[in-house]
């Protein structure tokens, strides 16, 4: 995978999606949520960038959460999607997909000319 | 994937939140907890992964990190423990400003020779008698520059505008 620093505000705008969409995939807590986001390409994503966006989904509604008892100390939370969190992933993804046609779209123009 | 939590690490990650929890004080109490405690959770699973000190420095910086919980919030409380904190600072400039105040006039009294002078410090009378054989200061009154000071501070602060929101 090629390495390149991502922009923070790019990123920002996309984990909501990203973090939906594992979340819709297999329950996790905050914590294996960071490490999936990892496996899954945002190999310098932090704790502190992922929790406040788990907070602020959770606090519109677009997640819910319940308690599991862990047996090596507090409980911990697990976060899985709302209906509402669902349909935001679908739209976030379609509105994803037709930025990617632009992009693409531009890209090759400048191909073209060249 | 938590494992048990050294001292060390345990005051590392109660500083951390300490700090962290100063900045959340728009939350409601009930809230904090919550939060907090999931903070505490998460960075006992991190450290047994990368280790303490890696896991509060992937957090951020405290006020960083509460900023973004608080603003998650729908519904931002005042601020009211730094709006205190801002009145303190006002109170103290205002104190280490009146000893200003007194020193210069018991310097002054001194240099000619002694005696009692009064005066006036944001609206405190002060008299001040320097003698050889006596130093004393007498306040009295009420300064309320320093105390409309000391209110428009906790109340920027503590951002009270909020409490009109709700």
């Amino acid at each position: 995978m090629t390495t390149f620093e991502r922009d923070p505000q790019l990123l920002k705008g996309v984990l909501p999606m990203l973090v939906i969409g594992l979340l819709g995939a297999a329950e996790s807590y905050g914590y294996e949520l960071v490490t999936r986001l990892q496996a899954a390409g945002l190999t310098g994503i932090a704790t502190g960038t992922v929790y406040p966006t788990l907070s602020r989904l959770e606090r519109e509604g677009k997640l819910t959460s319940r308690l599991v008892p862990s047996p090596s100390g507090p409980a911990r939370k697990y976060y899985r999607p709302t209906a509402a969190g669902e349909a935001h992933f679908r739209d976030a993804l379609a509105a994803w997909g037709d930025l990617g046609v632009v992009v693409s779209a531009v890209a090759a123009q400048r191909e073209e000319l060249r | 994937m938590s494992a048990t939590l050294t001292l060390t690490d345990r005051l590392r990650r109660w500083s951390y939140l300490q700090d962290v929890e100063l900045w959340l004080d728009p939350m409601s109490r009930r809230r904090r907890r919550e939060v907090l405690t999931e903070l505490r959770v998460t960075l006992a699973d991190a450290a047994a992964d990368v280790g303490m000190v890696q896991a509060i420095e992937d957090m951020g910086r405290p006020r960083v990190l509460a900023r973004e919980l608080v603003e998650a919030e729908p519904r931002r409380r005042p601020s009211w423990s730094l709006g205190v904190l801002g009145a303190g600072a006002v109170l103290l400039v205002a104190m280490l400003a009146g000893m200003g105040y007194l020193f210069g006039m018991t310097d002054a009294l001194l240099g000619v020779g002694g005696g009692t002078a009064e005066g006036s410090f944001l609206g405190i009378r002060v008299l001040t008698t320097a003698t050889e054989g006596e130093l004393s200061w007498e306040l009295a009154g009420w300064s309320w520059p320093i105390f409309v000071a000391s209110v428009l501070a906790l109340l920027l602060c503590a951002r009270a505008w909020r409490l009109a929101r709700r």
